[in-house]
């Protein structure tokens, strides 16, 4: 069984981008260091938040992939999964959240993971992991159970929800409503350093 | 006071603006508009109802509770303070009350369409999507002229990938609201997911409406890079004439999108068209 | 001529304010009265769908250019095919509309608040202040303004400037209406000149009851026919290159 783990980066940006849109449905993208890409542990570094407006809609989600996935060669990451916080928090299953975007990603990276985020408030204000994670392979999932994230991780979640931290967060959507906001979030990634 | 004055204020240009804004607008009423709501004169009412409805999203469901009371007290028989109850038991997950209610008041007044929406949005709240699909046709037999069922319609035909339907239900805004830079440009999205090369041509057909009508949509500017870059790669297209006439496209809306980008000063150009001239 | 005439001072306050006084008083209780006997007019669903139904056809038909030719074909065959949305056969209206008991309680109230109080007030009026110069405009006027400015009073040497009682009335009637809107805000009932267009029109269309659905089906259903598809999204690419 693989064991997963998030970082603060990659986990408090994917429950933000849940709740800066708690009406809709969100999705993005997990990077993972290139080397540690065996079967054993993956650990997520960053999460790039993509859209909230309409997810199955395939046109900008190419384009997003596009410049995703050259940010992350540059910083040494790769695309190895891909993550859904669905509107409704009923539908927890893998074979919903599927749709182009994480064929393409599966197509590229093998096994890749898909993430659903189950951000309703009282897990997160509990502490609790607010993830179900399933590992994608040949059509079909496996969902993981190892999952681990640091306390840090979660108190920063619970006082960026308090703050309205999330109003700070800007995914693929925001910036191409006005392109000088920056969707790699580098503000918000210094500010979520400085809590640890 | 003062500040109670600009809380009014701010509640007030979000129901013009028809903001959501759950959260601030549960925040001021629970910091001041709560305990002086009886010194509200007209507005009382107004306010009660757009605060119940934030508070229902925030799942605030005393505070919802209190507002239902008070306009309860005001109109005793309105079927609109009765879709707000139900909205309560619903998010209550109390759904048989809920559509008791509902069906109450369609039973005692057939034009209520807010009602049936509601009905519908049970469905979807319920994860039965297709159901909502149904009812929602058949609400759009009687209210064919409904814009915003249409909208939605669309969008639960795309989160089913029925595109074709999805584009159908598009046409029908894009006739009741043909300058709407963002319908042009939703159903060139859908057309393109669609797939097939006729589609694509159709979808960048309905980019170039879009930019001109809002030159500062980028969506649209992609759209017309993907769709092109398409078209490029197809191998009937790639004749003589034609392939230089698409490779001139290209050429254009990368400067385009260059400008656009240095205009916003954004430093991370070079890195997003790098990715784009592979 | 005129100057020499002098009008006594206990008309100004017998006369003149009163009638004043009383014509906005008597908008007021309208706007009361109307607001106790107005009651909520239903809508029948079927009435409700079939102006959809021509809104979404008018629509379709001003708006076909922005759409693909096949999107249009589709739709127009749907509402002009034999059984399409606008060949449907609805029952008359127009017959129930007299057995109506609902329409004709709304016709009599209509009367009730606007026609009645007209002639009662204003005969009383007429028969209480008749006779009287009440003011005068500051300006000279022809003779042809006579028979406007001085009902009731019949002296064909008196200046045309001159109000009288009854014409004074009228005046108020028609001149309150911006007076009404500060007191009582917009859309009040209180203004009896913008009810009295009201019911003429309404008398053109058939006071205001549905009409009988068929005649806009089959105008909309014409217009439909011979709408062309031409697309307006044609020459886009050009202009922005």
């Amino acid at each position: 069984m693989t064991s997963i783990k998030f970082t603060e980066m990659a986990y408090c940006k994917m429950i933000l981008h849940a709740a800066k849109y708690p009406h809709c449905t969100v999705n993005g993208i997990l990077l993972a260091k290139t080397n540690t890409n065996n079967c054993k542990e993956i650990e997520f570094v960053d999460s790039i938040p993509l859209f909230h407006v309409c997810i199955n809609l395939t046109p900008m989600a190419e384009i997003s992939l596009m410049q995703v996935d050259e940010y992350a060669s540059k910083k040494g990451l790769i695309i190895a999964g891909y993550y859904v916080a669905p509107e409704n928090p009923r539908d927890q299953s893998f074979d919903k959240v599927y749709n182009r975007v994480f064929d393409k990603i599966a197509a590229n990276n093998s096994p890749s993971y898909v993430v659903i985020v189950n951000s309703t408030n009282s897990t997160i204000q509990r502490g609790r992991i607010a993830l179900k994670v399933g590992q994608y392979n040949d059509g079909s999932y496996k969902q993981c159970e190892d999952i681990s994230v640091s306390d840090d991780s979660m108190n920063v979640c619970i006082s960026g929800i308090n703050t309205g931290m999330y109003n700070k967060l800007v995914d693929f959507d925001n910036h191409l409503d006005n392109i000088s906001q920056d969707w790699t979030n580098s503000e918000l990634n210094k500010e979520i350093k400085s809590f640890l | 006071m003062g500040n109670f004055k600009k809380d009014l204020e701010n509640l007030r240009q979000f129901r013009e603006n028809n903001d959501r804004n759950s959260r601030e607008v549960v925040q001021i009423w629970i910091n001041s508009i709560g305990s002086n709501i009886d010194k509200l004169g007209k507005e009382k009412h107004v306010i009660l109802e757009q605060v119940c409805i934030a508070a229902l999203d925030c799942f605030q469901l005393k505070v919802a509770e209190t507002c239902i009371k008070g306009l309860y007290n005001e109109f005793p028989n309105s079927c609109r303070v009765q879709i707000l109850e139900s909205m309560l038991y619903e998010a209550d997950d109390n759904y048989n009350r809920a559509l008791q209610i509902l069906n109450n008041v369609i039973k005692h007044d057939g034009t209520n369409s807010s009602a049936r929406k509601r009905k519908i949005a049970m469905c979807k709240a319920l994860g039965r999507n297709t159901e909502a699909i149904k009812e929602l046709t058949e609400y759009l037999k009687i209210f064919m002229a409904d814009v915003e069922a249409w909208q939605e319609l669309s969008e639960l035909y795309i989160s089913e990938f029925d595109y074709s339907k999805a584009a159908f239900c598009v046409e029908e805004l894009i006739l009741h609201n043909p300058h709407n830079h963002l319908l042009h440009q939703r159903y060139a999205d859908i057309k393109y997911s669609q797939g097939g090369l006729e589609n694509i041509e159709v979808a960048r057909t309905y980019y170039y409406q879009s930019l001109k009508l809002n030159p500062k949509n980028m969506r649209a500017l992609y759209g017309i890079y993907l769709t092109t870059s398409a078209m490029l790669n197809t191998q009937k297209v790639v004749t003589g004439k034609k392939k230089d006439a698409a490779q001139k496209i290209l050429d254009w809306v990368l400067k385009e999108i260059k400008e656009r980008y240095s205009e916003n000063q954004v430093s991370d150009i070079e890195e997003s068209l790098a990715a784009l001239e592979i | 001529m005129g100057a020499d005439l002098i009008v006594d001072p206990q008309i100004r306050f017998w006369v003149f304010l009163p009638i004043v006084v009383i014509t906005f008083l008597v908008g007021i209780l309208r706007h009361y009265a109307s607001i106790l006997l107005s009651s909520q007019k239903k809508i029948e669903i079927q009435q409700l769908a079939d102006s959809q139904l021509l809104l979404r056809a008018r629509a379709l038909r001003e708006n076909s250019g922005y759409i693909p030719k096949n999107a249009f074909l589709i739709r127009k065959q749907a509402f002009n095919k034999e059984d399409g949305y606008l060949m449907q056969k609805r029952p008359a209206v127009s017959q129930n509309m007299m057995t109506d008991p609902s329409m004709m309680t709304d016709m009599l109230k209509g009367n009730l608040t606007n026609v009645l109080p007209m002639i009662v007030i204003g005969g009383w009026i007429n028969w209480m202040f008749s006779g009287f110069i009440t003011t005068k405009v500051p300006f000279p006027l022809t003779l042809r303004f006579k028979s406007m400015l001085q009902r009731g009073i019949e002296l064909s040497h008196l200046d045309a400037s001159w109000v009288s009682s009854a014409s004074w009335y009228f005046l108020n009637v028609f001149g309150l209406r911006s007076i009404y809107t500060l007191v009582l805000g917009e859309n009040n009932a209180a203004d009896q000149s913008k009810q009295m267009q009201e019911q003429m029109q309404m008398t053109g269309a058939a006071s205001g009851m549905p009409a009988d659905p068929k005649v806009p089906f089959k105008a909309e259903w014409e217009a439909l026919e011979i709408t062309e598809h031409q697309t307006k999204l044609a020459d886009v690419e050009k202009d922005l290159l």
